[in-house]
């Protein structure tokens, strides 16, 4: 293995998020994309981000990244903070992400080489004039001093890890004579080519099928381990979470309202909205299981209730929820809720 | 009726789902006007158009000092005469007033030479009684925006050779530039959609053989085509009548574009669930075009028809500045122009390219508004 | 394993029974447009659905599911194949012989609900006009009496008639697939074919747009034909499951049985490859070898062969039948091993079994 080493330090912070604000600036007025959340991922853990088409959590992403519309999408506030691992028994020093300009070289720097990212549709995330070889070559190049040799060979290497097979022949493939499987198993051998520290995996799988889902989700489990990254896996599905992630991260229209460690959100939900998407899920085995779903949808972004935003659709809310949010507790050690009912 | 009765208990489990009151709520027409009025360029073009077409093309006599067939002997190519606040003793008059145009034969060059006589002021009057012209081509009137008592003369814009009002032809000119754009896009409209829907619709035979046809028509070069086409008509037509021709001489080429567009489209709301789903509860193919393909692809059309009447406004003008578009006695902007084609005119009489100047704002502005109607509907833009 | 009534005889009528259906779409290249291949995306499928039942179709992208289902209402002209449904005097009517207009007397009966909530309204109508369009469509009733239907949908689906003025776009996806549903139902039908109906909404809302199909079959004696790619939705709804690969139907059975005892080595892989939600769980995911075959260049003999791992040299020379396993007539394989191999089923964790019987 020719993984670089790093020296892993499981369970030491690699990034933190504190009391994010994302909002987006539209002609209907002000998203709240993201709305005071605050989290840590840890080296070489996976943080399973869920939620519902709206909750926020790909925003989060793009706001660690970077990544958002900017002017139309900025972070207001708060702060992103990555502490870089140890490297040769140098500490390095942390990086205020959010001080820096997003077009700076240090957030380049940043962005592909420590924190890398995959997305959902792998079509539109590679470029289909280039080769796929090509692709991961410059993004090899783009980040580390090497000749284009070297980076090839590191491409074919990281390839190979992805599952491609025959990859010193696939290296010149078009994205197009891949199949939707193998785009995305390109994307993120190109993602994990520099060696990052944390693989945001924004619906990686959502547009596979299970089979090649299920490769892929182990393909990933595999390579964590290899080069001890972390990995914050943002999903729907809460299948997909209850096989990949050690920390879970329930969000709701731009709040935070659950994190736990996984076996506690499955087996001891403590906010409704967390317990009202496990009653909702069927399974398979258990055709008895009734459906309960959450009654309402998701409201508009722009007629947000006030109080608690899940008190409409909440069985169990009380007039306090209608009035005040709930501030964050933690009624067991590591299990975090937004709740007044573990007030 | 009596088979859909049917006995579907209110389920008292079903949980009532109040519906958000404010999704939305703005309507998909209000959000696109709001997005139009937001670019500035195009409500501009709006505005501009929207006076051509009320001043030039609704009432052109009213606005004309004159009627724009007129031709006056004393007053052949007369300069422009600019209305007046102050007068040589810098009083200022709240009415203003165009001093007197004298003509003089110049006995060396033989040329009627106009001189300014400051020493007559003729008063501007508004809603004024003037030359005789028809509203709407049927009232007899004489009610002019404004004008001069006679022997006073108010050349805006000058006149011409045969001493005729440049402004009042100039709206005139409008009237019939601006009305054979809109004639052949509507013609470009029809054409386009009907062709471009069996096209899509029912691709096949009839999709190729239309897409062939479409093809040719595009591989013609433009003017050699119009010009044969215009050249064909036969001389002893009425004025209106080669107005019409015209008309649809330019969409005969124009509807092509459009019916590649609309086909295009048909194509991609075949495929769209609520058209698989028409066809599922049994609703006829005319059903399906007319109630959901024609009505989606509607903003789409109307961009592009109003993007196509610039081409439309200079194709004509372009014909008839070569002498064969629209014939005198009617005028076009076109026609105007034939008498800016000589440098000499040009350099000596420069307003004469006055009517080329209503041509370029008219173009600007159709495509200002195009651009900012195709930008408010798309609903991508953002 | 077996289940005590899973293996008795159903007794209840056949509504829908199709037999060998077919859909080719001709590929098409070159100057003249000339055939070049075919494209087999429904290649010899069989199956019957019983009145009041649901029967689940599942598989992967491009498996032909949802052409099939699209055949089956004769959007698509057929390649070969019957399809027979039972009117309402109880005569079985070949669809694929139907002109035009018979068909459309038929479609009163069969109706359609699309996976897409966005698509699947037209977007310039309001929803009493969507709604009513079925009833306008046949002709049924004045505006005054459409208006009281759609207002008896729409509450039907859990939604109040004072909505039928409003458009699509100020409604969430459920509620759209709410209104999909009423439309669905305005000719009041018998058979609903139901394509993806919950895949693109949120999980919450899923469990509302499937309890309420589950309502209103039981109210209306509906009988679907439920397509998905998510096995754990189809197995919570369905009776029966038709597991469909390239194509072709696999396996066909009871839904219980068929993760009790899976008969076809692609339902055993497919089983293990679905993420369960749940950490307990134990999965040894079954890694299947490769990608779907193009179905244009489908493999010869059983189209699964290539990727499984119990494959021997018949497999593929001969294409496997569909047909029902020896010990149990409602379970059809179509493989050359099923009664020989022992497949893995899916075995819940015990404390979710305990929480569903208590």
């Amino acid at each position: 293995m020719a993984v670089e080493q790093k020296e892993l330090a499981v369970g030491q912070e690699l990034v933190r998020i504190e009391d994010l604000h994302t909002q987006f600036f539209t002609e209907q007025g002000i998203v709240k994309a993201v709305d005071g959340v605050t989290f840590s991922i840890e080296q070489g853990k996976t943080l399973g981000v869920v939620g519902e088409s709206g909750c926020g959590k790909s925003i989060t992403a793009m706001s660690i990244m970077r990544l958002l519309p900017e002017p139309r999408g900025r972070i207001v506030k708060g702060k992103i903070t990555f502490f870089p691992p140890q490297q040769n028994n140098i500490n390095q020093t942390s990086v205020d992400i959010t001080a820096l300009d997003r077009h700076s070289s240090q957030m380049r720097g940043i962005r592909g080489r420590h924190i890398a990212m995959i997305f959902q549709e792998p079509m539109t995330s590679l470029n289909p004039v280039y080769t796929v070889g090509d692709q991961i070559i410059e993004a090899i190049q783009l980040h580390q001093q090497v000749d284009r040799d070297t980076a090839r060979a590191r491409a074919i290497e990281v390839l190979e890890q992805v599952d491609i097979p025959d990859p010193e022949r696939r290296i010149s493939e078009y994205p197009h004579q891949m199949s939707g499987g193998q785009r995305q198993r390109a994307m993120i051998a190109m993602a994990l080519s520099c060696y990052p520290s944390l693989l945001i995996a924004d619906e990686p799988t959502t547009a596979l099928d299970v089979t090649i889902q299920a490769k892929i989700l182990r393909n990933m489990r595999d390579l964590q381990q290899e080069y001890g990254m972390s990995i914050m896996l943002i999903t729907h599905d809460l299948g997909v979470i209850g096989r990949m992630a050690d920390e879970v991260l329930v969000m709701y229209v731009g709040k935070k309202v659950e994190q736990a460690e996984v076996r506690n959100i499955f087996h001891n939900p403590l906010h409704p909205y967390t317990q009202g998407l496990m009653k909702s899920i069927p399974l398979i085995g258990l055709k008895d299981k009734k459906l309960v779903p959450i009654t309402g949808s998701v409201p508009s972004p722009f007629n947000l209730p006030t109080g608690c935003y899940f008190a409409p659709r909440c069985p169990q809310a009380m007039d306090r929820c209608r009035r005040e949010a709930p501030p964050e507790t933690e009624p067991e050690p590591g299990h975090f809720v937004s709740c007044w009912l573990y007030k | 009726m009596t088979d859909i009765t049917m006995q579907i208990e209110t389920p008292t489990e079903t949980p009532e789902i109040p519906v958000d009151q404010e999704r939305g709520s703005l309507t998909q027409g209000q959000l696109i006007w709001r997005r139009f009025l937001k670019n500035r360029l195009a409500v501009a073009g709006g505005i501009v158009i929207l006076l051509f077409y009320v001043i030039m093309v609704v009432f052109p006599g009213f606005f004309g000092t004159y009627n724009y067939n007129t031709q006056r002997e004393d007053a052949i190519y007369a300069p422009p005469q600019l209305p007046q606040w102050r007068d040589e003793e810098g009083k200022f008059h709240l009415r203003p007033f165009v001093y007197g145009l004298e003509t003089e034969l110049d006995f060396a060059s033989f040329e009627w030479v106009h001189i300014v006589d400051k020493s007559k002021k003729y008063p501007v009057y508004f809603i004024t009684r003037g030359e005789e012209y028809r509203l709407f081509g049927l009232f007899r009137t004489n009610i002019h925006l404004f004008g001069v008592e006679p022997p006073g003369t108010f050349f805006l814009f000058g006149t011409d050779d045969l001493g005729r009002d440049l402004f009042s032809r100039v709206l005139q000119g409008g009237q019939i530039s601006l009305t054979v754009g809109l004639v052949g896009v509507i013609l470009t409209i029809i054409l386009g959609s009907v062709l471009g829907t069996i096209s899509g619709y029912y691709g096949g035979v009839m999709d190729n053989i239309i897409q062939r046809i479409v093809e040719l028509m595009m591989s013609f070069p433009d003017i050699p085509l119009w010009a044969a086409l215009a050249a064909a008509l036969p001389p002893e037509w009425s004025p209106a009548k080669t107005f019409f021709a015209i008309s649809v001489i330019l969409s005969l080429r124009n509807w092509t574009g459009l019916a590649r567009q609309v086909r295009a489209k048909v194509l991609a709301y075949r495929e769209e669930d609520y058209a698989v789903a028409a066809q599922a509860m049994g609703a006829s193919d005319r059903r399906i075009i007319l109630i959901h393909m024609l009505p989606n692809a509607a903003s789409h059309i109307i961009v592009i028809a109003t993007l196509s009447i610039p081409g439309m406004i200079l194709a004509e003008t372009s014909l008839s500045f070569l002498g064969l578009g629209i014939q005198p006695p009617i005028v076009s902007w076109g026609v105007l122009l034939q008498q800016a084609q000589q440098v000499s005119v040009v350099l000596e009489r420069p307003w004469l390219l006055l009517p080329g100047f209503f041509v370029v704002l008219a173009v600007l502005s159709f495509n200002f508004l195009g651009d900012g109607i195709r930008d408010a509907a798309d609903p991508y833009s953002n | 394993m077996t289940n005590t009534d899973a293996s008795v005889k159903d007794t209840r009528q056949v509504l829908l029974d199709v037999k060998g259906l077919k859909k080719y779409f001709p590929i098409r290249s070159g100057f003249f447009q000339k055939t070049t291949g075919y494209v087999k995306a429904v290649d010899g499928v069989d199956l019957f659905i019983r009145e009041g039942e649901t029967l689940g179709l599942v598989g992967e992208s491009g498996c032909g599911k949802t052409t099939t289902g699209r055949a089956i209402l004769r959007l698509y002209e057929l390649t070969d194949g019957t399809v027979h449904f039972r009117s309402e005097s109880g005569e079985m009517i070949d669809l694929s012989g139907l002109s035009k207009d018979e068909m459309k007397a038929i479609r009163r009966e069969m109706q359609i609900i699309f996976q897409d909530p966005f698509s699947s309204l037209n977007p310039r109508m309001s929803i009493e006009r969507l709604i009513a369009e079925p009833l306008v469509v046949h002709e049924i009733g004045d505006r005054a009496s459409r208006h009281k239907r759609v207002v008896e949908l729409l509450e039907a689906v859990g939604m109040s008639g004072q909505v039928a003025a409003r458009y699509p776009h100020e409604f969430s996806g459920g509620q759209r697939q709410r209104i999909g549903i009423a439309r669905a139902l305005a000719l009041n039908p018998r058979l609903i074919i139901c394509d993806e109906p919950v895949s693109a909404l949120d999980v919450s809302v899923q469990a509302q747009v499937l309890n309420i199909m589950k309502d209103l079959q039981e109210q209306m004696s509906l009988t679907y034909m439920f397509i998905a790619h998510d096995l754990s939705v189809v197995e919570h709804i369905s009776d029966r499951i038709g597991v469909m690969y390239l194509g072709r139907i696999v396996e066909l059975t009871h839904s219980e049985q068929l993760y009790q005892n899976p008969r076809h080595p692609y339902t055993e892989a497919l089983l293990s490859a679905i993420p369960y939600a749940d950490p307990d769980m134990v999965q040894e995911e079954i890694l299947l070898e490769g990608n779907v075959p193009d179905p244009a260049n489908a493999p010869p003999g059983c189209h699964f062969h290539p990727r499984c791992l119990y494959a021997k040299p018949i497999c593929s020379k001969e294409i496997p039948q569909l047909v029902p396993t020896k010990d149990n007539p409602e379970h059809f394989v179509a493989c050359h091993r099923a009664e020989e191999l022992e497949l893995i089923p899916v075995q819940p964790p015990e404390r979710l079994l305990k929480q569903v019987g208590g």
